[in-house]
């Protein structure tokens, strides 16, 4: 099938395909998938410089069908996501900043892919070490239901501590009251590594939402995938105005990823907030598998 | 129980295959629709107004999820496939 703005031919069952497959890790995860999406793109002949923007229209779409799946489930705190939203999108701008500056002296890329594996990395060591934990003690405690607890909760427990007004609720999640400025300050540091590492963010937030937080499992991958809407919606915009974005291709991809999506986000349902972590542990390890995969080619 | 739980599952399993099939039907007549009717003004507006392509396909994008998502949604509604119970 010829893709005229883009000028090339693509099977179009293969962009469905890689749709559907990062339909199901968006709508069961929380995640973009852009991480994954990206090469698989490269790989079936699809331009580098649409690649991203590409991605990215189609992340917007698959988003927003898997976020009204959660949401009619009750797995979103808008709220919680409004506020994120704002936090991110300064950080995003910061991160990028920074980027742009140590640019003009220095080459980054690899300092960029040393600190994407060396996050990712934690992300997923520290993901997997809860979540089996949390497990374990599930098993072995009167708690057959497995309702929702974590295996680590230092990191929640301080971050309640603190008490600078205003205090705000967020009943969707659970939480009775939280510094507003943790919450701005938790997107800032999510949109600061997004915008310094250039990718969509989402494992990077997931965890945040649930280790800092204190944001159930389920609600934190509907929540993140509202905030995905405008993140990758904002990125679907400024892409397009360069010119690189198939918004025909997107629409293609976005067939495969709504029912990815559907089907990932209805599959929540029958997983445990830590079974669904420990499986979310993953992906990280494929994210630094890809990264050191681009250093040592120098491809994408 | 056991019948019951294998009913749930048979259920989930049908109401899987009505909104792939659905969305498969939407998929194959969208490919015919996407290129005949949406290729050519696309193209012609990416490559004189890159600020218009951007909101048409911002549009586009959007209307296109939500289409598909209550496109399936009212399938599921209209045959009473609801299965959320599980």
């Amino acid at each position: 099938m010829n893709f005229p703005i883009s000028g090339v031919s693509v099977d179009p069952f293969a962009l469905v395909l890689i749709g559907f497959i990062v339909g199901v890790l968006g709508g069961f995860f929380g995640v973009g998938g852009g991480f994954l999406a990206g090469p698989f793109m490269f790989w079936i002949g699809v331009p580098g410089n649409f690649v991203v923007g590409t991605d990215l229209a189609h992340i917007t779409g698959k988003s927003i069908v898997a976020f009204r799946r959660h949401r009619a489930l009750g797995n979103v705190d808008i709220k919680l996501g409004f506020i994120m939203v704002i936090g991110t999108v300064v950080g995003v701008e910061l991160g990028a900043q920074i980027i742009e500056n140590m640019e003009a002296r220095h080459s980054v890329d690899l300092f960029i892919g040393i600190l994407y594996v060396v996050i990712l990395l934690l992300v997923g060591i520290f993901t997997a070490f809860e979540s089996i934990r949390t497990i374990r003690r599930i098993k072995s405690s009167d708690n057959p239901e497995g309702r929702e607890i974590l295996g680590f909760q230092k990191i929640t427990k301080a971050v309640r501590r603190i008490k600078i007004a205003p205090m705000i609720s967020f009943p969707n999640s659970g939480i009775e009251a939280i510094s507003l400025w943790v919450v701005l300050g938790v997107g800032l540091a999510a949109g600061l590594i997004t915008g310094m590492l250039g990718v969509g963010g989402g494992f990077i937030r997931m965890p945040m939402f649930i280790y800092i937080l204190g944001v159930p499992t389920h609600v934190a991958v509907g929540t993140d995938l509202f905030e995905i809407i405008f993140s990758a919606g904002f990125g679907t915009i400024t892409h397009s105005l360069k010119g690189n974005v198939d918004i025909i291709m997107a629409l293609v991809m976005q067939t495969g990823a709504a029912v990815g999506a559907q089907i990932g986000s209805i599959a929540t349902q029958y997983f445990r907030g830590p079974w669904i972590r420990l499986m979310f542990s993953v992906l990280p390890f494929i994210g630094v598998l890809l990264v050191v995969m681009k250093l040592f080619n120098g491809g994408m | 129980m056991e019948s019951k739980q294998k009913n749930s599952a048979r259920r989930m399993i049908r109401n899987f295959l009505i909104e792939v099939a659905a969305y498969g039907a939407l998929l194959v007549a969208y490919f015919f629709f996407a290129l005949r009717y949406l290729g050519e003004p696309l193209q012609r507006i990416y490559e004189t107004d890159l600020k218009s392509y951007a909101l048409w396909g911002t549009i586009l994008i959007v209307v296109q999820a939500v289409v598909l998502d209550q496109v399936v949604g009212f399938l599921v509604d209209f045959f009473k496939l609801h299965q959320t119970d599980g």
